[in-house]
């Protein structure tokens, strides 16, 4: 069965077929980086606007990669939310359209889901119940999952997600946008006990996550070192003093002692032995090394998927999609037309 | 020859299907806060009352601006994908031109669309029929009102539509006296009939856009561009 799968709810356009939920037929991104950093985050219009530019070439690139058509396609996933409503409506509105002219089933997909789901092009048999840790830009969130359909939502973060503090520490210390992976490059080098910033831990039998202190006490430990910044700008990593090496190393292990503390207290608490870390910031290089550690200790395994589908993606979106369809869950022809985006969406209550 | 026509620039939303000779169908809604949940529905409610497929129409025509940015997408990405699936062209009309062929052949007057624009600003232009034809006098842009006033001929009989002229009103007739008109409130939208007849005659020219390419016209930046261009236009290159 091969599901056509489009997402569009932040800064990358993407349109990927993907057979029976674990393969990937074909697959592309249209990242739109370039065009935000200068403004060092999102820009929401800005988003919409490539989003629109972006969808059919990818689906016509997708396509003739697969050397397929519509006829090939059993049906059509959509992440409808959480994210940013405009950018949200292009693959909603596109999705609907094909869905309803070309009368194929249509699968709402909650982006999150659609994270979680990405390891199955990995792992294709891997069993449940396992611990699912999203950590992106945009979510920081832990979950239970019994079946392809049954999540338990365990805790989330309170206000920024993790990703979102290392893209504002990363402003902070003009190293522009976004901030994930500088940070990770410049932590190898810089000492990680420089400066001793405060780990959020917040109840300890919760599963939340805080960082917006965090952020606070980078921010003012660097206004405190006079003359740290010394209104450089950077061009080259190699130009970044020790200081802020420190500072990022530092920031970095404070975000993934936290996460690695309550994604590993998930496990045991839920006695569950299997951990998958999924989102954008699964690729940070500290957190899996970590992670795998506490794991190894506590015989937890740890799974995440390839690099280039930790990020937003279609495929993961079309996997999530067909174990939806499988489970029967898509909307029939009347249901189609007013589906819309949600920029709020909770999954698994 | 069957076009469909979908607009979507402000918060009147409609959808049409016209063939060479009449509107075979149209359905608007006025004051319409959520184009994405009832387009599609629209156009499918169209189609059955007209029993006709959607592979049945030869063209899509949409609606491109300037408006609200958030409609003119939705109205632009189901169009492209509905062209896309049928694998039929595309057509994007100016909803200006749009707006100002609800005065058809008024060829003795002056007409100034002007849709609201918010930020106290309209997208408007100038045109004219001649020989049944609609001439741009003055080029699509978006302005504060009193600038385009002003640069329009106050002894000219000039007919002004849109709800942009409807809110500033008080400011045209100041600058126009009695030769500014205002059009009937039932002239003040954009309608799909017009957007799918403009893009029929356009059709039968061959003069099709490519899917693929096909974007809104915002005649706008983005609020961080206008905001980045303001804060930095002054900044000495750094060295």
């Amino acid at each position: 069965m091969n599901i056509l799968g489009i997402e569009s709810s932040c800064d990358e356009t993407s349109v990927s077929i993907v057979q029976d939920g674990v393969k990937i037929i074909a697959h592309k991104i249209a990242s739109q980086i370039s065009f935000h950093r200068k403004f060092g985050g999102v820009v929401p219009e800005i988003a919409s606007r490539r989003h629109i530019e972006s969808i059919i070439p990818l689906m016509n690139e997708v396509f003739h990669e697969a050397q397929m058509d519509f006829s090939n396609i059993d049906g059509i996933a959509v992440t409808v939310g959480p994210g940013l409503i405009g950018s949200l409506l292009i693959g909603v509105s596109v999705a609907k359209t094909l869905a309803y002219v070309k009368k194929k089933a249509l699968m709402p997909i909650h982006h999150i889901e659609g994270h979680i789901k990405a390891i199955f092009l990995d792992y294709p048999a891997l069993d449940f119940p396992f611990i699912a840790f999203v950590v992106s830009g945009g979510h920081t969130s832990l979950f239970t999952v019994y079946s392809h359909t049954n999540y338990e939502f365990l805790g989330g973060t309170r206000d920024d997600a993790a990703g979102e503090a290392f893209d504002k520490v990363a402003k902070i210390l003009h190293l522009g946008y976004p901030g994930g992976p500088v940070i990770d490059q410049l932590s190898e080098s810089g000492n990680p006990a420089a400066v001793r910033f405060p780990r959020v831990y917040l109840e300890k039998d919760r599963f939340d996550f805080s960082f917006s202190g965090l952020k606070t006490a980078v921010f003012n430990h660097v206004r405190s070192q006079a003359n740290l910044l010394g209104g450089y700008r950077i061009c080259r990593i190699s130009e970044v003093s020790s200081e802020i090496r420190d500072i990022a190393a530092s920031f970095q292990e404070a975000v993934v002692d936290t996460l690695v503390f309550k994604g590993i207290k998930a496990c045991l608490h839920k006695k569950v032995r299997r951990l998958i870390l999924v989102g954008g910031v699964a690729c940070n290089s500290r957190l899996r090394d970590k992670i795998e550690m506490e794991a190894q200790k506590n015989d937890v395994r740890v799974f995440y998927p390839p690099p280039l589908l930790c990020t937003d993606n279609g495929a993961m979106i079309a996997a999530a999609g067909y174990f939806q369809k499988v489970a029967g869950n898509f909307l029939k022809a009347e249901d189609i037309f007013s589906l819309n985006a949600f920029s709020n969406l909770p999954l698994g209550g | 020859m069957m076009v469909l026509g979908i607009e979507t620039a402000t918060m009147a939303g409609s959808v049409s299907l016209v063939n060479e000779h009449e509107i075979l169908a149209e359905s608007l809604v006025n004051n319409v806060t959520g184009h994405a949940e009832r387009l599609l529905k629209e156009i499918d409610q169209i189609l059955i009352d007209t029993n006709k497929s959607t592979e049945e129409c030869d063209a899509v025509a949409v609606s491109l601006g300037p408006g609200s940015f958030t409609g003119l997408r939705i109205g632009v990405s189901t169009a492209k994908a509905f062209a896309y699936a049928i694998q039929k062209p595309i057509i994007g009309i100016s909803t200006l031109e749009t707006l100002s062929c609800n005065l058809s052949c008024v060829s003795h007057r002056f007409i100034c669309p002007m849709i609201d624009a918010k930020k106290k600003e309209v997208f408007t232009a100038l045109y004219k029929w001649v020989d049944g034809k609609l001439d741009m006098i003055i080029p699509e842009k978006t302005v504060p009102p009193l600038y385009m006033i002003d640069q329009l001929d106050h002894s000219q009989e000039t007919i002004f539509l849109g709800n942009g002229s409807q809110l500033y009103a008080t400011t045209i007739q100041t600058k126009f006296g009695h030769k500014g008109i205002f059009a009937p409130f039932y002239h003040n939208l954009p309608k799909a009939s017009i957007v799918a007849g403009l893009g029929l005659s356009r059709f039968m020219e061959k003069k099709y856009d490519a899917v693929e390419t096909l974007v809104p016209k915002y005649l706008r930046l983005s609020d961080a561009e206008i905001n980045y261009t303001k804060n930095h236009i002054k900044c000495p290159p750094h060295h």
